[in-house]
């Protein structure tokens, strides 16, 4: 009587199918099954030069929460599909009855992820390959058009003074056009126009030039250093949580990919030789305005050699030339004294380029041609 | 005959015998449990500084560590299709075992306020010497349904208050 149930049982499993199960068990050294980890959260705080900061959230596998899960079964066919990430956490979970499609399935799927995968790093990969390389042309092309302003300036303004020389020279010639001043008065506001445009497309090119200097960190011959990311593990607690840093933050070294992009420009005063006159009312000497193709903080008159004499002059205050730095820290203006007899001089400067707080020396010099 | 009718019954007895169980889990019951362990989420909210003088909030639901439970599905005889899916620790498929504390958005932006407001008043403190650590809070909710905010500010690993991240050498 007592072996009718059990037959029956074992007859009710046979008729229905299996005994199928999900075995899971916290992870020994010697646990059999498949092991996987719960996460651990992180925040990583990434700050960047600007002082901006990059927060994720990274989830690591936690070594306190290692399991194992293995399946067994039972008079059945019974699939079980566990996969998991490449951290260890567990994805998915399948049971099925129908053994030969869910494999064919799982497998399928499991490719088409993996084909997915690949090709979503192989465009991403791609991707950043081509947005470097869109950064960097583009970086180039605005400093060749800043290039090419600064040219197109640099030859207006030789335009504008090759006239006024011209008409200069015309004035002095018997039957010189009668409306000759007019002319020279166009040329010169000609000449002041096109200054301004140098200065402007100089700066531009200039800071434009530094800037990517910088960003590209002189070029990537030069490697500097970064403070590396903060990793904070969150730690929770019952009704509450904390942050807490798991190491000290120190800098590591960085650099960036070199581009084709040429430094600033070097230290060079322009025209390096000019003609000065008399203004006509007032008789005094005319200006001398040069420019210089990067801000000059200082400027120091060492010492001025007259040409036809072989001999220095002495630079006595009041006899001197006066010597200013415009507003725009590319111009210089120079005033030869009222008196100073027609000749060529050889005016050599100090002038202070670079940091504000620690200006660098350099030493240019000016031709002056002084006619009467 | 007879074995027949206890063959019936049997198969009626156990042909319904398949599913899912699931548990909260402490120490103890962990070291002894048979079933896939996961984390409940919880709500969190984050605040960081936006590098313009502002903050940025944002609510979080993350595997709360204090929350482990167990999965465990099972068929006695019987056909049980099933499909777990998880989330870095977390049972995403399954929904409705989970314990997702839904929060009124109204909760939200208030318990956002008062974040803000708290990590602004330390804020003031930082001397601007590198940018301020984050914040992160608990969203808690009582038996009574009382919503508050548990948690600061980032600690050092010495557990001190608070410290900054150097951006630049």
């Amino acid at each position: 009587m007592r072996a009718i149930p059990m037959f029956a049982i074992a007859a009710a499993f046979s008729l229905t199918g299996c005994v199928s199960m999900v075995n899971g068990s916290k992870a020994g050294d010697a646990t059999p099954g498949i092991r996987y980890f719960l996460p651990q959260v992180f925040l990583i705080l990434t700050p960047s030069l600007d002082g901006t900061m990059k927060v994720d959230i990274e989830y690591l596998p936690d070594p306190r929460h290692e399991y194992t899960l293995d399946t067994s079964s039972f008079l059945g066919n019974y699939t079980a599909d566990i996969s998991r990430t490449e951290k260890g956490f567990l994805d998915s979970v399948t049971l099925n009855s129908d053994s030969t499609a869910v494999a064919k399935q799982l497998l399928t799927s499991h490719a088409n992820v993996k084909a997915a995968e690949v090709d979503a790093q192989a465009a991403k990969a791609k991707s950043e390959i081509a947005e470097a390389k869109a950064e960097a042309d583009k970086q180039a092309a605005a400093v060749a058009a800043a290039q090419k302003a600064q040219s197109d300036a640099e030859l207006a303004v030789q335009i504008a003074d090759a006239k006024i020389t011209l008409f200069r020279d015309m004035e002095a010639q018997p039957g010189a056009p009668t409306n000759l001043k007019e002319q020279i008065f166009a040329a010169r506001v000609a000449q002041a126009e096109a200054i301004v445009r140098l200065n402007a497309a100089r700066l531009a090119y200039t800071s434009l030039a530094a800037n990517t200097a910088a960003a590209n960190g002189d070029g990537g011959t030069k490697q500097a250093q970064a403070p590396e990311p903060v990793f904070l593990k969150v730690d929770m607690q019952k009704n509450d949580v904390k942050i807490v840093r798991t190491f000290a933050q120190t800098s590591r070294d960085t650099w960036t990919i070199p581009t084709a992009v040429e430094p600033p420009p070097d230290l060079q005063l322009f025209p390096a030789a000019q003609v000065i006159r008399p203004e006509e009312k007032s008789k005094a000497l005319a200006p001398a305005i040069v420019r210089s193709t990067v801000p000059v903080l200082t400027i120091d008159l060492k010492s001025v050699l007259n040409v036809g004499a072989g001999k220095e002059v002495a630079l006595v205050p009041g006899k001197a030339p006066l010597t200013a730095i415009q507003m725009d820290r590319t111009t210089v203006r120079i005033d030869m004294p009222k008196d100073t007899p027609a000749g060529e001089y050889l005016l050599t400067y100090v002038l202070g380029i670079g940091a504000k707080a620690k200006p660098e020396p350099k030493t240019q010099v000016v031709r002056l041609r002084v006619e009467r | 005959m007879r074995t027949l009718v206890w063959a019936a019954w049997a198969t009626v007895l156990l042909g319904g015998c398949a599913g899912l169980t699931s548990r909260p889990l402490n120490d103890a019951a962990n070291a002894a449990d048979e079933g896939i362990r996961y984390f409940d989420t919880s709500p969190f909210l984050l605040i960081y500084t936006d590098g313009k003088g502002g903050l940025v909030s944002k609510l979080l639901y993350l595997p709360d560590s204090t929350k482990l439970r167990s999965i465990k599905p099972y068929a006695y005889a019987a056909k049980n299709d099933t499909t777990l899916k998880f989330d870095h620790g977390r049972l995403s498929q399954a929904k409705s075992v989970v314990d997702e504390t839904a929060i009124p958005t109204t909760v939200i932006s208030g318990l956002e306020k008062v974040a803000i407001s708290r990590a602004k008043a330390n804020a003031a403190n930082n001397g601007g010497t590198g940018i301020p650590a984050p914040y992160l809070f608990r969203i808690v909710s009582d038996e009574r349904g009382l919503w508050s905010l548990a948690g600061g500010p980032a600690v050092g690993a010495d557990g001190k208050l608070p410290f900054t991240i150097r951006f630049k050498d």
